[in-house]
């Protein structure tokens, strides 16, 4: 049992995953890399990893060329909300969080996705300094 | 239409000085329509109506009145007033816009789009006349109901009527809230219906780049069946963009990116719940 419990400590991805689903109203979180590639997953939410990390990768991608044509980098985050979900894509160093939640989610989600993203930052400096710009 | 409210009430007090030296002045129908454009409706009324009972062939302060009807929501009355002003003094290119604005507020497009053909074949320059008439030709293609009969109760002083923004004054007043640089109103085709936008990039071009992520993003959650887009905010390093689907239209708003997030959203919550188009 504590083996189990240090390494999940260890992982540090996993932890800012779990950090975020456990907030009332987040279905599922997920680190993906630039090319779409999933890096972490937590959560049981029906649409599934699978559809959810390249569509929102397209997204991210589309909105990129926009923001381009306005003079603009690329995008921080890109928060879109339906009647009944909210869904995240937020720039962690070279790789990329996504959140799902339910209308039941409040703002202060925000700040906690804010907080994920420096703790993947701070993960990926530390484990790949090399290669963060 | 930016609304600059210290020029409003630097206005009024220069009307109001002037009328006070002079109870006879004409200057009462500009008074008056400082007042509207400020917002304060009864007070443009109450100006308007008992300057006409002085000056009852002053064209110009039956135009303030029909206008303040408008906005007030009373088609009926704009309606009648507009067409005294025009009895008295003949009929203007403002009567014109007037109408066609009080025509589609009644949802006679065709009828609107007949007049601002007309207008902007005479001032193919004026952006409220283009703006007017694309209105207008988008509306007067989907078949919408006949224009409702104005009920008792909107003209009844029991029941004032709702405060209601039409687009135009919603992106007004979106306009001028802190760190706003910009708003527009776009079609789905990304054709830019109305705007007010600092930035050095073309509306039009800014209309069709936001409308193209807008639906590219709803593309994408469908898939997932996460239902329609209802806002979308992009966060980038300069500046924020925020857009509301509103059923035909997108409403893009561009700010800085030290915007306060939560107090904007409390007043554009604020500006939507009056918004009517």
């Amino acid at each position: 049992m504590l083996t189990v419990k240090a390494e999940k400590k260890d992982n540090k991805f996993q932890a800012a995953l779990d950090y975020l689903v456990e907030y009332r109203g987040v279905r599922e979180a997920a680190i993906l890399d630039r090319d779409g590639l999933l890096v972490g997953y937590c959560g049981a939410g029906f649409s599934g990893a699978e559809a959810f990390a390249p569509l929102s990768l397209l997204m991210l991608h589309n909105i990129d060329a926009v923001l381009e044509r306005l003079g603009e980098n690329k995008a921080g985050s890109v928060v879109v909300k339906t009647v009944d979900s909210w869904l995240t894509i937020q720039a962690a160093a070279n790789l990329i969080l996504v959140v799902r939640a339910s209308s039941e989610a409040d703002d202060l989600l925000r700040v906690r996705i804010g907080r994920a993203a420096d703790m993947i930052r701070l993960h990926v400096q530390e484990k790949y300094p090399l290669q963060v710009d | 239409m930016k609304i600059d409210f210290d020029e409003i009430n630097e206005r009024i007090a220069k009307c109001q000085k002037i009328l006070d030296a002079d109870p006879s002045s004409q200057i009462f129908a500009a008074l008056a329509d400082a007042y509207r454009k400020k917002g304060e409706l009864e007070k443009a009324l109450q100006i308007g109506l008992k300057g006409i009972e002085d000056h009852p062939d002053y064209g110009s302060a039956y135009m303030v009145v029909a206008k303040t009807y408008l906005d007030m929501g009373n088609y009926g009355e704009a309606e009648r007033y507009l067409h005294k002003a025009v009895e008295v003094g003949g009929r203007t290119r403002s009567a014109d816009l007037l109408e066609a604005e009080i025509l589609m507020k009644q949802e006679q497009f065709g009828r609107a789009k007949t007049l601002l053909e007309r207008l902007h074949n005479s001032d193919p320059k004026s952006e409220t006349i283009k703006n007017l008439l694309t209105k207008a030709m988008l509306q007067s293609n989907t078949g919408i109901e006949p224009p409702k009969p104005i009920s008792s109760a909107a003209v009844s002083p029991e029941h004032p009527p709702r405060k209601t923004y039409d687009l135009s004054h919603t992106i007004g007043i979106i306009k001028i809230l802190p760190r706003v640089l910009g708003v527009v109103a776009v079609t789905r085709e990304g054709m830019v219906v109305e705007g007010q936008f600092d930035g050095l990039l073309p509306r039009d071009e800014l209309g069709a780049l936001a409308s193209g992520a807008f639906n590219s993003v709803e593309q994408a959650i469908s898939k997932l069946h996460f239902g329609a887009g209802h806002e979308i905010l992009i966060e980038a390093d300069q500046s924020k963009l925020w857009m509301f689907n509103r059923g035909r239209l997108i409403i893009v708003i561009s700010t800085r990116d030290d915007v306060n997030l939560g107090s904007l959203k409390l007043k554009l919550n604020e500006i939507f719940s009056h918004a009517e188009f």
